[in-house]
């Protein structure tokens, strides 16, 4: 029970008026001598019970008339079964409010979050002198506001009305467990009253923050309701802001060529999803890259599903491209854009090292490579249809070849490297490239034994042996994918038409030993023989097979899966050491900056358009410098800029920040699967609160008192002159 | 304008403005006879009546001599007045009959004027009236009579001090009874606060004695209505103690308690042929009189 108005709860002394009325009356009387005292007499004996019980009835209807009344006025709202508290006689209330971005939504002119903290801003100003007050912000970690209690004075509890005047939305979900967590510890540690802690949650009660994905009961909510049912503690859920709100919201951004080149014609895809129950129609889309929009559609998305929007386009310049997708649809903005920042490059410049190189032959096994990546230069129209500008040498000029002009190297049955050359590789693998490995004929297992694999110390994956191959080929092997979620397998995995399963495999190296390499395919031989294996060396990764990319080896150069297998794992190779460029909110960004691009200025700019100085570090190998930024608060596209000693010259990184596309899906779960699917959720009340003006509505109790003294002095009236006049009107 | 001015006095707010009794009587029957000029009780007692033949002894000055003359034989007018009736008038003056509401005469006060006009109307119509003013006992009585002069005597005794004690009703009508011998008319003029058994008794004595009684039960508005609001002390007469009480909360028992007392004694009157009469002390005299003359007419016949 809390009172809007304690103060008049004093005021509940008034409920004797009535008696002090009665024996007032029962003093200041007038005096009559009275003849006919025989019958008066006769009629009091006759009638004395009958007229004490109503006269004792109608005192006690007027008492408890202004004694409700006062009770009305104190304006009392029920929240939990405890014992009503009176004058601040020790009340202890925790606030838990969901600052997580979907209380953005604007629905009735002021933010969910707004209603969520005006309703309890104007419940902590109800409580009276010596109640206790805290407050905890949920939405990403919760952020204890108020690490003691804070004790009411005369002067209110200015410290938490200032925190909640000042609450702002945080771009994360609510992550429930950790709030009921942490707010169980405080509870514990801020050890209530007699009567425990009263949990107030502001929330607008998201289904998906409460369930799984699967709608399943998430255990970690269940074990900290239980740490709070066992502190004593009652949960009043007060779930703000509409019940069914209409949102829509832009999950992702998405570009169809994993790395960009100029000229190469690729695809942006918008996903754009309807968490409401009704249609949306009519609703513009747009991409914008570098601040200019490239495009916009007209598009409707079904309740409940989701449309993929898409926009193609061709970059013609190298740099750094901002790209925002938005649509235009409703009250929370936050997730009505979407931001991505890509790197655009000239080319993916790949080496080819072939063992078997005849440039006349054209059915080599490095022809078969060439012609699956699509090196092909720029056409007549100036488009381009690959992202890949692909060198085959043979491997005695892999020493003359210059590496770090390349971002991947292939190797293709080449029979040995000298020791210079795996010194050359390994440098390469240490700055980060990438090395897809591929034996063959003339594969010479001792030499990579003794230079590339070096006891597990070398850059090659797997300790070669034997070559095992039926020439006849009447026997073979499949290959089974064994790490599904490898950037390089994943779509291979998720798509049983490209034929990675239907490769029939009649020769392979037998590897002697993996250690320290991850197999990611195995043969379905009886010894399950690793078939891919990749091995991190440095701040690059060699990906290699046991067999031979010709088709002496297999019949994989001839299978959808070969093309498909090089434009998975060639991206993934070119790209692995490169810090992502689009982070969630809260996620840091990490960058190694070369010697070459440091500049002694670097400023950060946030979308707020404010910058902070960003200090490099020199890293250990005096050659490049850390750029680290902590984990971001704010969606958008940050602007690093790199300043001269003299001046900037105008040089920029960027990257994007976006919040928890779930977090739009701002569908609601009901109270009652809620105690159902947590039986330990123990609620005092639930009352949803839309305005402040209706927020002591449902749930309140000075409503019904004021009816009842209303019923009351009707019932008083009626009877008093029941009583009184019936003899009148016979007469 | 002098008759409209006469009739004011049947008020007995009005009439309460003058205090000496017989005054009072004679504005009374004045003001009362003004209204009854198509009365068939005009004049009545002195009118004729009838012829009866002269016997010796008879007074010469009653022979109709128009009869004579058409009958050579002496015939003697008998007039009403030869009817020879002899009323008491009995008031109570017990302490009980002093209460009055406020702006109203008392129930005694309403008595003596009541009597003193009965008294001056029976004189008038040349009848003997005596009276005998009681509380427990029989305080003052006047001899009865029917000289003109003798209506001093009857205010006298009928305006004397009242008693301060409480009625002993059944036994002091059985005293009176046994004081009055002839057959009379009885005119009792009382609240008949006392055991309901005893007065029935006492009634039904005078009437076993031969007497006609007319009752003129005198009640005070107050007393039928209880129209009080606030809380009040009654104050108990004749012993009675004392009452604080909500007359809200006690108005339905206590009328209830009258109604049953005044039917009761109705009922007592009707079957002991005592014409009854409930007399509210705000009353008109000249309901009370009209009733009183039907009374005597009825007695006559």
């Amino acid at each position: 029970m809390t009172w809007l108005n304690p103060g008049v709860l004093g005021f509940l002394a008034l409920g004797s008026i009535p008696i002090i009325i009665y024996l007032i009356n029962r003093q200041r009387f007038q005096r009559v001598p009275w003849a006919a005292m025989e019958f008066l007499l006769r009629a009091m004996r006759k009638h004395r019970r009958r007229l004490r019980l109503e006269n004792l009835l109608l005192l006690l209807i007027r008492t408890a008339a202004v004694l409700l009344f006062v009770l009305a006025m104190a304006q009392p709202s029920l929240e939990s079964g405890s014992i009503p508290v009176i004058g601040g006689s020790g009340r202890s209330d925790l606030f838990l409010i969901d600052r997580s971005y979907s209380m953005a939504l604007v629905d009735t002119g002021r933010s969910t979050l707004r209603i969520a903290t005006d309703s309890a801003r104007e419940r902590v100003k109800a409580f009276s002198k010596g109640d206790r007050v805290g407050l905890i912000f949920g939405g990403g970690f919760p952020e204890t506001m108020t690490p003691t209690p804070e004790v009411v004075t005369e002067g209110g509890a200015p410290l938490v009305l200032e925190q909640l005047e000042q609450a702002e939305i945080v771009y994360e979900p609510l992550e429930v467990a950790p709030l009921l967590s942490v707010a169980a510890d405080w509870a514990q540690a801020g050890s209530a009253r007699d009567s425990g802690w009263n949990l107030h949650v502001y929330s607008d009660l998201q289904r998906r923050d409460w369930l799984t994905a699967e709608g399943a009961v998430d255990p970690a909510i269940r074990e900290a309701l239980n740490r709070l049912e066992q502190s004593g503690a009652r949960l009043s859920l007060h779930p703000v802001g509409p019940t069914r709100p209409r949102n829509i919201t832009v999950t992702s951004v998405f570009c169809a060529n994993p790395l960009l080149a100029i000229d190469l014609p690729t695809t942006f895809q918008m996903t754009i999803e309807n968490a409401g129950k009704e249609t949306l129609a009519g609703l513009e889309a747009e991409l914008w890259i570098d601040d200019e929009v490239q495009g916009s559609r007209r598009i409707s998305v079904e309740a409940g599903g989701s449309t993929i929007v898409s926009f193609p386009h061709v970059f013609r310049s190298v740099g750094i491209a901002r790209v925002r997708a938005v649509v235009r649809s409703d009250d929370l903005e936050v997730d009505n854009e979407r931001y991505a920042v890509f790197e655009v490059r000239d080319a993916i410049e790949v080496l080819v090292a072939d063992g078997s190189y005849d440039p006349k032959d054209g059915s080599s096994e490095a022809d078969w490579l060439e012609a699956a990546l699509g090196g092909d230069p720029v056409t007549t129209t100036g488009i381009r249809l690959s992202p890949y500008r692909i060198n085959v040498i043979p491997t005695d000029r892999l020493a003359a070849e210059p590496l770090e002009r390349y971002r991947v190297l292939v190797f293709v049955d080449v029979p040995e490297l000298s020791s210079a050359d795996v010194e050359r590789i390994e440098g390469f693998l240490r700055d980060g490239g990438g090395v897809l490995f591929f034996p063959g004929e003339r594969f010479r297992a001792a030499d990579y034994r003794l230079r590339s694999w070096r006891g597990g110390d070398g850059w090659f994956p797997y300790e070669p042996d034997i070559t095992v191959i039926d020439r006849e080929r009447r026997t073979f092997y499949h290959w089974q994918i064994e790490v599904t979620e490898h950037p390089a397998l994943h779509y291979l995995s998720e798509t049983p038409d490209a034929g990675i399963g239907d490769v029939a495999v009649h020769g392979f190296i037998r590897p002697l030993s993996t250690e320290g390499s991850t197999v990611l395919m195995t043969l379905d031989d009886p010894a399950r023989t690793p078939a891919l294996l990749e091995r991190s060396f440095g701040s690059g990764s060699t990906i290699a097979m046991t067999t031979g990319a010709g088709r002496r080896w297999s019949n994989f150069p001839i299978s959808p899966a070969y093309v498909v297998f090089l434009h998975e794992a060639l991206p993934y190779l070119a790209t692995r050491d490169e810090t992502s460029r689009n982070l969630a909110i809260g996620e840091p960004f990490r960058r190694v900056v070369p010697a070459e691009e440091y500049a002694p200025r670097v400023l950060l700019v946030r979308p707020t358009g404010d910058g902070v100085p960003v200090v490099l570090e020199e890293r250990a190998d005096h050659r490049s410098f850390d750029l680290r930024i902590d984990g971001q608060t704010l969606p958008g596209a940050y602007e690093l800029r790199f300043g001269g000693a003299a001046e900037e010259d105008g040089r920029s990184d960027w990257f994007a920040v976006n919040a928890d596309p779930r977090e739009g899906d701002l569908t609601g779960i009901d109270p009652g699967e809620l105690s159902e699917s947590y039986p330990a959720l123990k609620l005092a009340e639930t009352r949803r609160e839309i305005e402040v003006a209706d927020d002591y509505g449902s749930g309140d109790l000075w409503i019904p008192l004021f009816w009842t003294v209303l019923g009351l002095l009707i019932a008083e009236s009626a009877l008093a002159r029941f009583f009184g006049t019936r003899r009148a009107r016979r007469g | 304008m002098a008759d409209e001015a006469a009739r004011n006095y049947l008020d007995p707010v009005e009439l309460s403005k003058i205090s000496r009794l017989e005054i009072r009587a004679r504005l009374i029957v004045e003001g009362f006879i003004s209204g009854l000029h198509k009365s068939p009780y005009r004049g009545a007692s002195v009118e004729f009546a009838e012829h009866r033949e002269y016997v010796p002894g008879d007074d010469t000055r009653h022979i109709d001599w128009k009869v004579y003359g058409r009958s050579d034989r002496y015939y003697i007018k008998q007039y009403e007045e030869e009817t020879n009736l002899r009323t008491h008038v009995l008031l109570d003056a017990s302490e009980s009959m002093g209460f009055g509401s406020e702006g109203a005469m008392t129930k005694l006060d309403y008595g003596r004027t009541l009597a003193a006009a009965l008294s001056y109307l029976i004189l008038w119509q040349q009848d003997a009236v005596g009276a005998m003013v009681f509380d427990q006992d029989i305080r003052a009585q006047v001899p009865i009579s029917s000289s003109r002069g003798h209506l001093v005597d009857l205010v006298r005794v009928i305006a004397a001090e009242p008693g301060k004690d409480a009625t002993d009703l059944g036994e002091v009508l059985a005293r009176i009874a046994e004081r009055i011998k002839r057959k009379s008319l009885l005119i009792l003029i009382s609240d008949l606060f006392d055991d309901v058994d005893k007065v029935g008794l006492g009634l039904r004595r005078l009437r076993h004695q031969g007497h006609e009684v007319i009752l003129f039960h005198v009640m005070d508005s107050d007393e039928l209505n209880f129209p009080y609001q606030r809380m009040t002390l009654f104050e108990g007469l004749e012993e009675f103690p004392d009452l604080l009480a909500d007359p809200n909360s006690l108005r339905e028992a206590y009328i209830g308690e009258i109604e049953q007392f005044i039917e009761t004694t109705k009922r007592t009157c009707r079957n002991s042929l005592i014409d009854y009469e409930l007399v509210d002390t705000s009353k008109r005299f000249d309901v009370v009189l009209t009733r009183f003359l039907q009374r005597r007419a009825g007695t006559i016949r």
